[in-house]
């Protein structure tokens, strides 16, 4: 038997549903010049939202962004600092921390060269769980190229409207590109 | 006492603001860095404990 055939028009979908690569658009660029904690907010009409930043400098050597939703610093996504990538790690933050999202690195430094990286949430206006994903790059002084990516659910039970960035340690940080896309 | 640097970027009007923390943002600043001091030490007092146990 061979491939059967549906014609487009049968099919009872209309060409945009039909397509699902995301459309992605710039809602914004900005940037942060030694600030303790960064708000993107003002969310909204959109299923995902993605934010790239490029030249992260930290302060502090051991330094590593929280990424947090609705400002909701308790359930936070962690970029960690690593100096072991590989060595088995636990979770970090409070007990019941419900929606981490967790990778291994050989982390943030205080130094010149130029890590990127994105955090991605799908679902974003839906009151359910929200899937994030995100991966970075990072040139270590170590001379080390070191790639890092994870996956995570948030499970805040509100339309995302605001994401936010900032140290745990409290330090001000730097972020020379940031790039803030919306999606259907 | 001055407090730390904030940013608030508002994408549906395009603002950007650049400015101290209120009371409210301060003190989730104090938590988180609280929250960080006590994660260190509680690490700190494990890697002690293996140690001390090895």
């Amino acid at each position: 038997m061979g491939i059967q055939q549906i014609p487009l028009a049968s099919s009872g979908l209309t060409q945009s549903q039909l397509i699902t690569a995301p459309n992605w658009t710039l809602l914004q660029t900005t940037s942060a010049n030694n600030v303790t904690a960064l708000h993107i907010t003002g969310l909204s009409g959109y299923k995902r939202y993605k934010v790239f930043v490029s030249n992260l400098l930290v302060v502090a050597n051991g330094d590593y962004p929280y990424w947090f939703l609705n400002n909701d610093l308790t359930n936070h996504i962690v970029w960690q600092n690593f100096s072991d990538r590989g060595s088995t790690k636990t979770v970090t933050g409070s007990a019941g921390l419900t929606n981490v999202y967790y990778m291994t690195t050989n982390g943030w430094r205080n130094d010149s060269y130029q890590p990127c990286g994105y955090i991605e949430i799908n679902n974003a206006d839906s009151t359910s769980a929200k899937q994030i994903e995100s991966a970075g790059h990072f040139y270590s002084s170590g001379g080390n190229n070191v790639h890092f990516e994870g996956f995570g659910i948030s499970v805040i039970a509100a339309p995302i409207s605001q994401i936010s960035v900032a140290m745990p340690s409290g330090d001000p940080f730097y972020m020379n590109q940031i790039y803030v896309y919306g999606a259907n | 006492m001055i407090k730390p640097t904030i940013k608030i970027v508002d994408v549906s009007t395009q603002e950007e603001i650049v400015r101290e923390m209120n009371d409210e943002e301060y003190a989730q600043y104090q938590q988180m860095v609280a929250d960080q001091q006590q994660m260190v030490a509680d690490q700190l007092a494990k890697q002690a404990s293996q140690n001390a146990t090895e």
